[in-house]
């Protein structure tokens, strides 16, 4: 269920805002149903973590549809107007660039990137948050970025991962292990998912289908006679909505 | 390595750089090809140096005069750099582009180039494993030797990094733990990649791995430290600690769970704080040690045993806790106390720890 610090909103009026299909009526309808208690401080926080959910699915989609590469951390690639390649294969944001823009270039630009799967699920977070804050708020919460695996990121996302949660619902981050992974292929040791809704999920380099299809996929890159299956993980990754919510409110 | 004398081909390298070590290579290949065998089948050699001759050596024809242990590392450098992943990355051209957009190895829609090379990849390491004896000792050579020296070429690096992955993941060869640690500190000093070493490390199973990890909180570098907190950041109390007090903690922390300890698969990959290992709550409450990586317990467990943890398993985390510790910690003071102890019921049990420590096990 979902509770209100200010007892002045009903979700189910918040609900009713989205049509059933999509994927914040998914994630309203999962937590309202749940027997866990879903704390928030007013209706308004509610309806910015729905958005900014909605936000990383579509960043998803579209990272999906302009083709991003994948390229191990070796081999990454960037737009050297906008990023710096690190030795590690991470990208640091040039000095005098305007993050937003540098942000909005991966999806304009996508054929001069390449990366690994984490690395897209940084992008997507950042583009995200970047559709919900608009760029000036955007620009002065993030004058650094760093695009690497999860390290570096910035305190403000506050991306964490959660184990045995009570609910997984749309616009989270999922793991797909491959435990026999070839350890000459570690690229394939396992897959970050976004939870697109409906049971689909999109991972970068290996496209958008249900778990099973990202299951297949991994499961092709076992060494030889593995009996051993790639799964799904009971876990998920989520940036701090609640601290994203809290500096857009005080500081927009 | 530390302690031996070095080779004559390393000392050239290492002084005067791979291109002086090739030039001295073919001087004496025209001069004094008996002399050139000798340097190259010193048991000192170190992997860097073969690696940079492994060109000049094929042309020469001299493979075979080679010790054994040298030439496998050979045969084993060209299969594994012949299939390198970023051989079938496709460079940036349209058509290309759509290729490397999937990542297929042997995979979904695209890419017959990768898909190839995963197999063939596969096949190696199949192959690998069905010829240990062989194989071992030469990776073996290669990773200890070859981490030593930094030749600043990628190529090299995947080598090694790979070479790394077949030990300890599929040979599970713990003797190089020691070795794999120093690099990825190393590494991370440079900001370099770590992510894949890391893996490979814990891929081990071995949670005596994490030993290693723990000395770096007392590196006087920031760099070793901050990386030893993230990789022990599952270990209770070590965030409010620094220092000897962060060593400290963390070495009675593995000391006390090590036999219950199982490796959960958690990598960087998946989440900036991996929480590798995990404590067996019911095989430290009955004090049987776990197999690391499958989690179950080393012995099966006798019929009381299985009783108990039915009751075990009705407590909330936190009582499960505080019993399984108590239970280990009077299991090492007072054995004889213990074993009565254990056979009583579950809520007992609890009640006694209650009354003896006020609560908090």
């Amino acid at each position: 269920m979902i509770r209100f610090a200010d007892g002045q909103d009903d979700p189910k009026k918040i609900l009713d805002r989205y049509g059933s299909g999509s994927p914040e009526y998914e994630f309203l309808r999962a937590y309202i149903d749940s027997s866990h208690v879903y704390d928030y401080s007013s209706g308004e926080e509610l309806v910015f973590e729905a958005d900014l959910r909605r936000h990383i699915i579509d960043a998803s989609i579209a990272l999906y549809r302009s083709r991003l590469a994948f390229r191990i951390f070796q081999e990454s690639k960037c737009n050297e107007r906008y990023w710096n390649r690190r030795v590690d294969g991470g990208f640091t944001l040039k000095t005098g660039v305007r993050p937003s823009e540098a942000i909005d270039d991966i999806f304009v630009n996508t054929r001069l990137y390449g990366t690994e799967c984490a690395t897209a699920i940084v992008i997507i977070y950042y583009k995200a948050v970047l559709d919900s804050y608009k760029a000036d708020l955007f620009n002065k919460a993030f004058g650094e970025i760093v695009l690497m695996n999860w390290r570096d990121m910035d305190d403000l996302l506050g991306v964490s991962t959660y184990r045995r949660l009570p609910d997984y619902v749309p616009g989270d981050c999922r793991y797909v292990k491959n435990p026999d992974v070839n350890p000459l292929t570690p690229e394939w040791q396992g897959e970050n998912i976004i939870d697109l809704g409906s049971g689909r999920y999109y991972g970068h380099g290996i496209g958008t289908g249900d778990v099973e299809y990202f299951i297949r996929a991994l499961n092709q890159n076992r060494i030889a006679g593995s009996q051993v299956s790639a799964y799904l993980m009971d876990s998920a990754t989520r940036p701090d909505f609640h601290g994203l919510y809290r500096y857009w409110k005080f500081a927009s | 390595m530390t302690g031996m004398q070095t080779a004559l081909l390393d000392n050239i390298r290492i002084s005067n750089g791979p291109d002086s070590l090739r030039t001295y290579f073919h001087e004496l290949l025209h001069t004094d090809r008996e002399k050139l065998l000798q340097l190259l089948r010193d048991g000192n050699l170190r992997f860097c140096s073969l690696y940079i001759l492994r060109q000049d050596i094929a042309s020469a024809s001299l493979l075979e005069e080679l010790p054994p242990l040298y030439r496998k590392a050979l045969e084993i450098t060209k299969e594994l750099s012949e299939h390198s992943a970023g051989s079938s990355v496709p460079k940036a051209s349209g058509r290309a582009l759509s290729r490397a957009f999937f990542r297929t190895p042997a995979g979904i829609r695209r890419g017959s180039a990768r898909r190839s090379s995963g197999l063939r990849l596969a096949q190696i390491e199949s192959r690998m494993r069905s010829e240990t004896r062989q194989v071992s000792p030469a990776l073996e050579w290669i990773v200890k030797t070859g981490w030593e020296d930094d030749l600043g070429r990628a190529a090299y690096e995947l080598l090694l990094e790979r070479c790394s992955g077949i030990l300890l993941k599929s040979f599970r060869n713990s003797s190089l733990l020691a070795a794999v640690a120093e690099k990825i500190f190393d590494r991370n000093r440079q900001g370099k990649l770590i992510h894949n070493l890391v893996w490979a490390f814990f891929e081990a199973c071995n949670p005596d791995s994490l030993y290693l990890i723990a000395q770096r909180l007392i590196s006087a570098d920031s760099k070793d430290t901050a990386l030893a907190r993230k990789l022990l950041c599952f270990i209770p109390g070590l965030e409010e600690a620094a220092g000897t007090l962060a060593y400290l903690r963390a070495m009675q922390w593995i000391s006390e769970n090590r036999p219950f300890l199982c490796y959960t698969g958690e990598t960087m990959q998946m989440c900036s704080r991996p929480v590798c290992y995990a404590v067996s709550l019911e095989a430290k409450y009955l004090c049987r040690p776990v197999s690391p990586d499958s989690g179950r317990p080393l012995y099966p467990l006798e019929d009381w045993e299985m009783n108990q943890l039915v009751g075990f398993s009705k407590l909330t985390g936190t009582e499960q806790q505080h019993l399984a510790s108590f239970s280990c910690m009077l299991h090492q003071r007072d054995i004889y106390r213990w074993d009565p102890w254990i056979r009583q019921p579950v809520d007992k049990q609890a009640e006694t720890v209650s009354e003896i420590t006020g609560g908090s096990a």
